[in-house]
Parts: C-alpha cells; structure tokens; sequence
C-alpha cells in the first residue's frame, strides 16, 4: 500500500509525494461527525506522481520470485463519522473486522496536477 | 464525490484508468445492509477538468470527462455515457452530473428504514435503487441494528429534469437534501409522494421559501417553472411535494400544519355569515370528508 491516513480533522492534504508499485493506492480518511460534518471536509491530493509499471518486473525472465497483483494509484479516499485508534486501549462499539463507522454527510476529495505513470490493463 | 483537476495520464491504458467495484452482495444480510447489499458504490461520481494524455491513451482520451458506476438503473440512460466493461464503470461526457445526498432529520433516523428508495427521472426508464447507511455498530456479541437513514444517488441535472423520489417506507417528516455537483447550472426538480394528508414546507438557510402562487387556471399552487433553489409546492389529495434543487444548495422538508385540499374558498366575511356562517360551514366540511362534526 502507499500512504494512508486516518484523521480526526476537516480537511488534511497530501502533496508531492511519489508512490511507486502500489498494490492498494494512496489516500486519505477523515474522522468528521455532528455539526462539523456538515460545515463540509476536503481531502486534497496534490502534486504527486503515481507510477504503475516500471522496469522491475514483477516476474523477471531468471524466475527468481514471480508475485503479480493488481495496482492502484488512488484508492477511493472518504470522511466517515468515527473510527478506531491505531492501538486500542478500551472495547470499541464498532465490530472487531471495521476501522470505521457510517460514512459523514459532507466530504468531497479534490486532486490537484496528479500525474499517473504506465498503468496498463495487466500487470507486468 | 471525487474531483481530478490538471491530472496527467502518460502511457495509461483506457481500461486501466479506473475500476469501480460492485457492491459486494455478502453485505445482503440483517447486521449491514439488510435484504440488499448498500449502494454507495453504485452512486459514485468521478470527475476530470482539463486532464492531459500522453503517449499511449485511452480511445475517448478528453480533457474534461466523467467516470460513474455500472450502475443499470442509472448509467444506462445518459445518453453521453458509455460502458468500459473492463472498467466495470461508464465514461461519460455529462457536465451536469452531479450526486444528491438526502437524509432523515427525525429522532427516529437511525431506527426506522425508508428503503429501498427508487430514484426515477421523468420521461425514462431510469431506476436507481437505494440502501441506506451501513450499519457499523456493535453492541457486544449484537450487531446494533442501527442505521442512519443517509442516501446518496447519482443524479443528472440539466435543464427541466424532474425526478421522482419513491419511498418504499414512510419517508421522514423532516429531512435534509443536498445536491453536490460541479455545473454552476444543473438543477432538478424533486417530487415525493407522501402517505398522508399533512402539508410539508422547505426551508431554506433557516427561512420557510413560500410556495408558488395559486393557479386558477390549475385549480392548485403553480407549477414549478426550475427559477430558484426551494421553488416548491404542495399538491393536496394527491400528497406529492415538489421542490427545485441546484447545485451546492441545501433544503430542509419540515411538516406544516395545514392539510391541503385542490379547492380555494374565498367569500366575503358578509357573504360568508349570511350563509349559516361557520356552523353551516362545518356541517358540509365534515359530511363531504365523512366524519362527525363533533
């Protein structure tokens, strides 16, 4: 996976990042509930540079390693009205297989001169 | 809803630019989204402004486009979209789509379900289903059974679009709409059936907007001509609120305490006593609705 991050704020931004290879893709939640959700929340991705296929293969010709999945350059990003913390210390309403709960009422993710590199209908 | 501005695409093949998943159809059961699998996915809105392609690049490479879901009861019937099946998606070329968000304002919003809701445009045969919110809460060993009455649904708003709201459930007293979209011009008209004979108003940054002006013509309030966000009207018998929405604007539907009929009466106060006044008044008013005028 590339970068992720779950915040409780209304608006974060990641920028001039590189991200190369990824499985998952990069992006960004937000923790947003009760009257600040609907003032609105912005997850801005600027800047970056996604590349999919590169000249390292994910099956080189020698046959030393061959592990080929699908790659993503952005995973959908979202704002959701709570969350769990990375280490929980206490029993969370939310069940043990979900990090989040419904998703917020606002939320709207803008992306600024993102510039994708070599993704192509199969991996390589 | 998703904004791309200045993206630049090089050596990205049209099949590889997005995948969309499905719902996912385990979701069909009693602890997340019921009887039908949630459709958050299926309402998703993609939007690319002034993109760039380089070197090898999808067959409808464009500067300014949309992606949207393979949803059948929406994608299918605008007519600048096509499908990617590898995409799972559909490439449109559709300024004026845009997603509206509606929810519950009730006390009873995360209790008591309105879906399947049915979002139909007018003039086709478009159907987009929807599912409320997932539910996330875990009460111990118990899922919570508790989901908020939150939709979001694609939506296409140019000129003259009326949309017919279909609540499978008795839709909130009060509830909140929203249209997200980039089209300073998309707009639709919105019409909800209710059950009862009790009247709704719109409010609008705090302040009722009045209904149009009654229509002789019509024998019932004005239709709505789209000039203004929360042009509304009630149409009584028939039970339908309609109400206009545009982009980035947001109403609030709230009870009002009138039951509407398609008659106006108007006398003098004269005119009026001379004929039995409010006693003779009463009398025919509860002998034509069938009830006691006790």
């Amino acid at each position: 996976m590339g970068a992720w991050g779950f915040f409780p704020t209304s608006e974060v931004r990641f920028h001039h990042m590189t991200m190369i290879d990824n499985r998952e893709g990069f992006g960004a939640s937000l923790e947003i509930s009760g009257a600040a959700a609907y003032e609105g929340s912005l997850i801005m991705l600027m800047d970056n540079k996604i590349y999919g296929e590169t000249e390292v293969t994910d099956c080189p010709e020698d046959g030393s390693y061959c592990k080929v999945f699908d790659k993503s350059g952005f995973l959908m990003s979202g704002a959701s009205e709570h969350g769990k913390s990375l280490m929980p210390q206490m029993s969370s309403a939310l069940p043990m297989y979900k990090i989040k709960s419904i998703g917020s009422w606002g939320g709207v993710q803008r992306n600024y001169r993102n510039e994708f590199y070599n993704f192509k209908k199969t991996t390589a | 809803m998703v904004e791309f501005y200045d993206s630049k695409f090089i050596d990205v093949d049209g099949d590889a630019l997005s995948y969309i998943m499905d719902p996912n159809p385990g979701w069909a059961n009693v602890k997340d989204c019921g009887n039908f699998p949630c459709t958050a996915p299926l309402n998703v809105l993609f939007t690319f402004t002034d993109s760039i392609f380089e070197g090898s690049r999808p067959r409808w490479a464009t500067p300014d486009f949309q992606i949207i879901a393979n949803n059948s009861g929406f994608a299918p019937y605008i007519d600048s979209c096509e499908p990617s099946e590898d995409m799972n998606a559909y490439v449109c070329e559709e300024e004026k789509l845009g997603v509206l968000l509606f929810e519950s304002e009730d006390d009873d919003m995360k209790d008591r379900s309105m879906q399947p809701i049915y979002v139909s445009k007018q003039g086709t045969e478009m159907s987009n289903k929807l599912n409320s919110m997932m539910d996330h809460v875990w009460d111990g060993f118990y899922s919570g059974q508790i989901r908020m009455s939150r939709f979001g649904s694609i939506i296409e708003g140019s000129r003259g679009s009326v949309y017919d709201l279909t609540f499978t459930g008795t839709p909130a007293k009060k509830m909140r709409f929203l249209m997200n979209g980039l089209s300073r011009t998309m707009g639709a008209t919105l019409r909800i059936a209710y059950p009862g004979a009790e009247s709704r108003s719109i409010v609008k940054d705090g302040t009722i907007v009045e209904m149009n002006q009654w229509d002789e013509g019509l024998s019932q309030y004005g239709e709505i001509k789209q000039r203004f966000c929360g042009e509304n009207r009630y149409i009584g018998v028939q039970n339908i609120l309609e109400f206009y929405i545009t982009a980035n604007c947001t109403l609030h539907i709230q009870p009002r305490d009138a039951i509407q009929t398609l008659v106006r009466m108007e006398w003098t106060m004269a005119e009026f006593f001379a004929d039995g006044g409010t006693t003779s008044f009463v009398d025919r008013l509860t002998a034509s609705l069938g009830i006691h005028a006790s």
